[in-house]
C-alpha cells in the first residue's frame, strides 16, 4: 500500500453549499460551522486525493493557504490525517423506519367532539411511536389521568407522549408533576399560558415539566424557523435528504376531528368519525406531502441549512406547495437573517425546549 | 417462531423487534433470567424436549439468559446462599443441555451463546488472534509483585484492565467499580503485597485510532474511534468524555484482516461478537480482546448502519 498523506474530514462532518455561503454540519456533535468557498471545494470535488494532489490541482498557487485550511480542520477535529481514504467510507445517507407513521398531534380544544380514546388506540395500532396531545382549552386533570391510563390498559405501542395543556386551576404544575411521576410513557408536559418566567424543570429521569407565558390557543403557533431549531444530526440530516422533515412519518387530528398532515394544513383526509387514520394515512396524497423535500422549495433549495433546518408547509410564501416556509427570516442569496427574526427572548425559550426534547428515544 | 433472550434495556433487542414486527414475523423476547418451564427426556427410544427448545425458526441469545428456576424458588434464596449456589449449578447442566440441542436442532439458525460469554476467556482469546496471525499486545497475568515489576520494566508503558467482567460491587460506602483501562508504572507498585490476586497488564499500544467490530454471523460492521485528540480518553475511549464525543466514523477493514478475525471466530466458536482493535501509527492492527455480547447500538448509530433492520432481516430471510 502506498503511503499518499492525505486529510479527511471525519464522515460525520458533512459539507452543504448555499448560494451564498457553504457550512460543515457536524452531525455528531450536533453545531455547524462557515466555510470559505476554496475549502468546500477542496472538501468536496478533491476528497480522498492526497494532500499533494490537491495542491497540484490549484498549480501549487494555494501551498500554505490550503496547509492552514487543513490544520485548522484538525484542531477543531473536522478532519484527521490520514494515508488509506479507502478505509474511511462516507456516511450512509440510509433513511428508515420500521412503520410508515410515527409522529402525531391530537389538537383538543372545549367543542371537540371526535373520540380521542380511539384516535389513541388507532395509532397505537399503526404502531406510531411518538404522540403530542394539545389542549388549547382548560381541561379536568382526572380526565387526562383517566386517558394516560387507558394507554396502560392497551399496552399501547406509543412510548413518547408529550402534553401541551393551559395553565389553569383544573390543572396545575403540582397536578402535572404527579402525572410525570406516575406514568412511564408521558415524557413531557407543558404548560402554556403561564404566570411568570419560562421555566424547564426535570421531574424524573427525562421527563420535563416546563412553563411558558405564551398561550397557544391556536395550531398557528407552529412553522417557526430559527437556528436555534435546528436538529444537526445523522437521523434528521438523512431524513431531509430523502423526506419532508416536517411532515414525514406524521398524522394530525385538528381540534374538530379532521385528519390532516398537520392542524394546519388546509387538505384534510376525512373525518375521524368516519374514515380511520390507517386509512387516511395511506392515501397517496396524504403519502406525497411527506416526499417534498427542501431540495424541492423555492429559495430553500438554495439554502446552506436545507438538510439541518425543519420546514412548514403549511404556512408558506405566497402560499404555494413550494414555496419558502413563511416564518422564516433567512435569505440564503445574501446569508443574512431578517432583523425581523425571533427575538433574544424567544431564543432561550426554544434553546431551552430543545433541551428537553433530546430525544427520550 | 423467532426467540430472542435479552436484557429488559436492551435497546437493539427493541430495535430489531419493530423490524420483525413491521414483518408480521412471529417473536418472542425471554428477559434475560425470566423463568422458564420445560421438559426433557431421555430414553432408549431417543429423546425428547419442550420449553424454549422447540418451535423456533431462528433463536438469537442477545444478551443474558433463560432460567429453568421457577420464580418462587428463584425470588426466596438469596444469590448468596449455598443452597442457592448448588441449584444454579443444576440449572447450568439444564442450560446447558437445553442450547447444545437447540443449536443441533436449529443448525445455523441459532446465534449467539449464553455458554460462549461465560467461558469468554481474555488469556486463551489472545492466543487464538495470535494463532491466527493477529497482532497481540505483549501481555503477562501475575500475582507476584516481583514479576510484575519486571514486566512494566521491560515494557516501559503498560497498562492493567479487567481480567474478566468489569467490577461492580455495591457496599454501605458506595459501589466499587472498575476504572476501565489505566495506565500502571513501577510506584504503584509500592503499595503492593508480594503477592496479590491475579493482575492483567499489556504494553500501551500507541494508537492512531481504535477499531470497534461488530460481527454477525457473515457481516462485520466497523467504526474508528479517535480518542487520541483528547487528554481524557487516551488511553481507552470507556472513559466517556460527553461534551466532545470522540469521533466515531464508519471504517472499512482490509479483506486480509477481516479473513483472520473470521478464522479467530471459528476458533473460539462464535457466531456473533464485538471485537477490539488497534490501529498503530505505523498502520498495524492490534487485536485486543472480543465481547460475545458487547453493545453495539452506538457503533450502529454512529456510522448509521442500522443494524436492528440488518439483524431482523437476517432471521426472516435465512
Ligand atoms: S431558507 Fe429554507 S432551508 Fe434556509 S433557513 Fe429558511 S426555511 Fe430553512
Amino acid at each position: 500500500m502506498s503511503v499518499q498523506p492525505t486529510y479527511l474530514l471525519y464522515a460525520s462532518c458533512v459539507p452543504v453549499s448555499g448560494a451564498k455561503r457553504k457550512i460543515i454540519c457536524d452531525l455528531q456533535r450536533n453545531g455547524y460551522v462557515p466555510i470559505p468557498d476554496g475549502l468546500y471545494e477542496i472538501l468536496t470535488r478533491h476528497r480522498g486525493k492526497s494532500h499533494k494532489d490537491i495542491k497540484a490541482a490549484y498549480e501549487n498557487k494555494y501551498d500554505q493557504i490550503i496547509d492552514d485550511y487543513f490544520k485548522m480542520l484538525v484542531q477543531h477535529e473536522f478532519a484527521f490525517a490520514c494515508t488509506d481514504p479507502n478505509l474511511f467510507p462516507e456516511l450512509s445517507l440510509d433513511w428508515k423506519a420500521p412503520f410508515p407513521v410515527f409522529n402525531a398531534i391530537l389538537d383538543r380544544d372545549n367543542n371537540s367532539a371526535y373520540d380521542l380514546r380511539s384516535a389513541v388506540s388507532q395509532l397505537s395500532g399503526i404502531n406510531c411511536k411518538y404522540l403530542q396531545l394539545r389542549f388549547f382549552d382548560p381541561i379536568d386533570g382526572a380526565a387526562l389521568t383517566e386517558l394516560l391510563q387507558y394507554f396502560e390498559t392497551i399496552r399501547s405501542a406509543t412510548i413518547g407522549l408529550e402534553v401541551l395543556v393551559p395553565a389553569a386551576p383544573g390543572f396545575t404544575s403540582t397536578d402535572a408533576r404527579k402525572l410525570l411521576s406516575t406514568f412511564d410513557r408521558l415524557n413531557k408536559i407543558t404548560l402554556h399560558g403561564s404566570p411568570g418566567e419560562f421555566s424547564i424543570e426535570e421531574v424524573r429521569n427525562k421527563r420535563f415539566l416546563i412553563s411558558m407565558p405564551t398561550s397557544v390557543d391556536s395550531e398557528a403557533h407552529c412553522g417557526i424557523i430559527d437556528p436555534e431549531l435546528f436538529s444537526i444530526n445523522i437521523k434528521a440530516f438523512t431524513e431531509a435528504k430523502k423526506f419532508n422533515s416536517c411532515l414525514n412519518g406524521k398524522i394530525s387530528v385538528d381540534r374538530k376531528g379532521f385528519i390532516r398532515n398537520c392542524p394546519s394544513m388546509q387538505e384534510d383526509f376525512g373525518h375521524l368519525d368516519d374514515t380511520s387514520l390507517a386509512e387516511a394515512s395511506s392515501h397517496p396524497d396524504f403519502r406525497a406531502r411527506w416526499q417534498m423535500t427542501k431540495d424541492e422549495v423555492n429559495v430553500c433549495r438554495d439554502c446552506e441549512f436545507r438538510y439541518i433546518c425543519t420546514d412548514c408547509r403549511a404556512y408558506t410564501q405566497d402560499n404555494e406547495a413550494d414555496g419558502k416556509p413563511l416564518k422564516c427570516g433567512y435569505d440564503p442569496y445574501t446569508g443574512e437573517w431578517a432583523s425581523t427574526a425571533p427575538s433574544n427572548r424567544l431564543r432561550t425559550r426554544v434553546r431551552a425546549q430543545k433541551t428537553a426534547s433530546s430525544s427520550p428515544a | 417462531m423467532i426467540t430472542i433472550v435479552s436484557e429488559e434495556q436492551d435497546i437493539m433487542t427493541d430495535l430489531t423487534m419493530e423490524w420483525l414486527a413491521r414483518r408480521k414475523t412471529p417473536t418472542r423476547r425471554i428477559q434475560n433470567y425470566e423463568p422458564q418451564t420445560f421438559r426433557i427426556e431421555i430414553d432408549n427410544g431417543g429423546s425428547s424436549a419442550a420449553g424454549p427448545i422447540s418451535g423456533n425458526s431462528h433463536y438469537w441469545t442477545r444478551r443474558g439468559k433463560e432460567n429453568y428456576i421457577p420464580a418462587t424458588i428463584d425470588h426466596h434464596f438469596s444469590e448468596n446462599l449455598p443452597v442457592y449456589r448448588y441449584l444454579e449449578q443444576d440449572e447450568l447442566v439444564v442450560s446447558s443441555y437445553v442450547e447444545t440441542k437447540r443449536k443441533q436442532q436449529l443448525n445455523h439458525h441459532d446465534t449467539g451463546s449464553f455458554f460462549a460469554e461465560k467461558k469468554n476467556n481474555k488469556l486463551i482469546n489472545l492466543e487464538l488472534a495470535k494463532s491466527v496471525h493477529l497482532l497481540i499486545p505483549p501481555t503477562c497475568v501475575t500475582n507476584s509483585k516481583k514479576v510484575l515489576a519486571q514486566f512494566i520494566r521491560r515494557h516501559k508503558q503498560v497498562i492493567t484492565k479487567d481480567l474478566c467482567a468489569p467490577v461492580y460491587l455495591p457496599g454501605d460506602k458506595g459501589t466499587l467499580t472498575s476504572s476501565g483501562v489505566i495506565s500502571i508504572g513501577l510506584s504503584d507498585l509500592d503499595a503492593m503485597a508480594d503477592n496479590f490476586a491475579a493482575v492483567f497488564v499489556q504494553e500501551n499500544i500507541s494508537k492512531q485510532f481504535e477499531i470497534r467490530c461488530f460481527l454477525f454471523r457473515k457481516t462485520i460492521f466497523s467504526m474508528a474511534i479517535f480518542s487520541q485528540n483528547d487528554q481524557q480518553t487516551t488511553t481507552d475511549f470507556r472513559n466517556y468524555n460527553d461534551a466532545r464525543p470522540n469521533r466515531c466514523v464508519p471504517f472499512q477493514l482490509p479483506p486480509s484482516i477481516a479473513s483472520k478475525l473470521w478464522k479467530f471466530m471459528a476458533l473460539a466458536e462464535l457466531d456473533t461478537g464485538s471485537i477490539d482493535l488497534i490501529y498503530t501509527p505505523e498502520g498495524e492492527f492490534v487485536f485486543l480482546e472480543v465481547n460475545p455480547m458487547g453493545q453495539f447500538h452506538w457503533l450502529s448509530e454512529n456510522c448509521n448502519y442500522y443494524l436492528e433492520h440488518f439483524i431482523a432481516d437476517s432471521f426472516t430471510n435465512a
